[in-house]
């Protein structure tokens, strides 16, 4: 074989525009956020997360959408009727309200609650633990001492004693419950920002003398929020489980606000002869806690995982 | 680059007897009396084992050592200026001015949940001995550094995340990171070793480009002899906290005196230390009571006598810019008697 022409290499200023290199175009927010949650999509976190949804919108869109009578105005001449009856899906209760309605305005207050209470715990539990993760000579221990102090009583006595201080009410019940469960978050995230304060870029941070609150909000957090957010699934369960304690015992929500605490609390009576006004409440509670802690767990494997 | 010039220009780092210990413990120290200077445009190599005190060097000149468990000791300037004396806040603020240090890992250097160029950024906006520039002009900055260190399309990498690079071109961010703070000195602390040869190549030939162009002098730590040798001005070899060796790095390969260094270089794949025809047959028994008066290197050299596992030689000068921490520097007449009686009188310093 002879003349074979010899490829050569186009120069840059010869090079057609097409084999540029493709810019890196930064995705619209929506996208990303659709690539991010696209990687959820397994069994193990659709379900529980669409379970939860289901519960959130039951009680939020339900009495709109069912147009249910608002709590508290039964009329007492339909008391006690039992599940199925016309207009009363799930019958009524002892005063005539009907169960349907509770349930779902119940869920409200029961979700709300738990909710803000968890939402406290984590802001002010997680800035408390990351100055503590931060500050380890004198302002960590003392922190840390401090929420032990708070770690050791029994969760619910401490809430018992704080609603029964502040007295019932919807939001002494999520002061009460938001003040035991700062102590869960500041552990998680003391625990967290001791892993990410020794990484080379904080360190680098520090000693270009960035001040300590930029480097806990722009280093430290987005790097332990994956964690602390999981752990308050969980804390989620554990307020649900304290509101419908406290409103049992009549220091949460008084009525006739209803929550599903307080439901479970004032019909304990019809045990034997109405246990739906019990085992509805207790089913939502217990579906409710249930998914928040698989949802929760199949976000850590799969974020394990990768 | 001869000797007499560089004693003229002011050193922009000089370390002398920087001694570093462990708070409560007893036996040799982590750093022990070590020395050294980083003239401007030159680089000077730290080479030394893992665990040899390079980057405990590093971080006790830069001030980032933990005071809860080490004691410093022993004099550090930084632009002429004593920084050991300063309080820990104007130091870092007056080191972080002059000095920057380009981190090994460059994975671990970078906060993965930020994009790369709010990173470099990040301190000229908001550092305290920063230049406090606002949001455009900081970002104007860091595209123009992305470009110097050559990070393609610096526009669009601006946006990108760490996980996003590779290898090679986070150790870039990382170096455009360093320089965003305009510094005098760069402190490398083994910017190459987790990346392979290629792109070690590429980011050794940016640092010379670097320090050729702004004139900033560099102290380049690692433990290949051999790069050191072909990139650096001035070559210090550590070993268990001491600096056992000093010399230009013209000499390394056929002038190196201490044991140390000889077999580190012997070690190199088809490079052979110039023979010595004055090495002793056999290795004599080991018997050292007391390992922070002994030469650290008494239980694997070849050269070893009595006085070595009692005395720790000192830093003798050997030649112009060249010294070794050994009794009997391998080309050189021996500074003491194999029994223990000093030959000239060299204070053990």
């Amino acid at each position: 074989m002879s003349a074979v022409k010899t490829p050569t290499l186009p120069t840059p200023s010869q090079r057609s525009p097409r084999t540029r290199a493709i810019p890196l175009r930064r995705e619209g927010p929506a996208r990303m956020w659709w690539y991010r949650l696209r990687r959820y999509r397994r069994p193990g976190i659709i379900i529980p997360g669409a379970i939860l949804l289901l519960i959130v919108l039951f009680s939020f869109l339900g009495p709109i959408v069912l147009n249910s009578p608002k709590p508290g105005t039964g009329d007492l001449s339909d008391y006690m009727l039992p599940p199925g009856s016309p207009g009363h899906l799930l019958g009524t209760n002892a005063f005539g309200n009907d169960t349907l309605s509770q349930l779902m305005y119940g869920g409200q207050t029961t979700l709300i609650v738990a909710v803000c209470a968890t939402a406290l715990g984590l802001v002010a539990g997680t800035a408390l633990g990351m100055i503590a993760g931060y500050y380890q000579r004198i302002a960590g221990p003392v922190i840390m001492r401090v929420l032990d102090v708070i770690f050791a009583f029994p969760d619910i006595i401490l809430a018992i004693a704080i609603a029964a201080y502040l007295g019932p009410s919807m939001v002494n019940a999520i002061w009460a419950i938001g003040f035991f469960s700062v102590a869960g978050f500041g552990r998680i995230a003391r625990a967290q920002a001791l892993r990410v304060v020794h990484m080379d870029f904080v360190v680098a941070a520090r000693s270009s003398g960035s001040s300590a609150l930029r480097i806990l909000v722009t280093h430290v957090w987005p790097n332990i929020a994956g964690r602390v957010f999981a752990y308050g699934l969980v804390a989620f369960g554990y307020a649900m489980m304290a509101e419908a304690a406290l409103s049992y015992l009549g220091l949460g929500v008084p009525l006739p606000t209803p929550s599903w605490g307080n439901i479970i609390g004032t019909n304990q009576a019809y045990i034997s002869t109405a246990p739906q006004l019990l085992y509805l409440p207790a089913l939502c509670m217990f579906a409710t806690i249930a998914c928040a802690n698989l949802f929760s767990d199949a976000i850590q494997e799969k974020r394990a995982a990768e | 680059m001869s000797g007499t010039e560089d004693a003229m220009s002011k050193p922009l780092v000089r370390v002398e007897d920087l001694t570093v210990r462990v708070i409560g413990r007893d036996g040799p120290p982590i750093l022990d009396r070590v020395s050294f200077t980083v003239e401007q445009g030159r680089m000077t190599a730290l080479v030394g084992e893992s665990g040899a005190g390079k980057s405990m060097t590093t971080k006790a000149v830069l001030g980032v050592l933990d005071e809860r468990i080490f004691t410093t000791s022993g004099t550090i300037e930084v632009d002429g200026r004593d920084v050991g004396s300063m309080r820990a806040r104007a130091r870092r603020r007056f080191t972080s001015s002059v000095a920057a240090l380009v981190f090994q890992n460059p994975t671990r250097a970078l906060n993965p949940t930020m994009r790369v160029g709010p990173q470099i950024a990040e301190a000229m906006r908001f550092s305290a001995s920063g230049a406090h520039l606002s949001e455009r002009e900081a970002r104007a900055k860091a595209i123009d550094l992305m470009k110097q260190v050559g990070i393609a399309a610096p526009e669009e990498r601006f946006y990108a995340f760490p996980h996003q690079m590779s290898g090679g071109m986070k150790q870039r961010a990382v170096i455009a990171i360093a320089l965003s703070m305009n510094p005098k000195v760069l402190f490398c602390d083994e910017p190459t070793s987790s990346l392979d040869v290629t792109t070690q190549a590429l980011i050794m030939d940016l640092l010379e480009e670097l320090r050729q162009r702004l004139g900033i002098g560099i102290l380049f730590i690692t433990h290949d002899l051999v790069l050191a040798a072909s990139r650096a001005d001035d070559v210090l070899v550590l070993h268990s906290g001491r600096v056992v060796e000093r010399m230009p790095v013209a000499g390394v390969f056929s002038e190196a005196a201490m044991p140390y260094t000889r077999d580190l270089i012997a070690r190199v794949p088809g490079v052979e230390p110039p023979a010595d025809p004055n090495r002793p047959a056999a290795q004599l028994p080991l018997r050292v009571v007391d390992r922070a008066a002994a030469c650290s290197y008494v239980g694997d050299c070849i050269y070893r006598q009595e006085i070595c596992a009692e005395r720790v030689p000192p830093l003798a000068p050997l030649g112009p810019d060249h010294a070794a921490r050994c009794w009997f520097p391998v080309g050189h007449p021996p500074l003491a008697e194999p029994s223990g009686a000093l030959v000239t009188e060299g204070s053990a310093t």
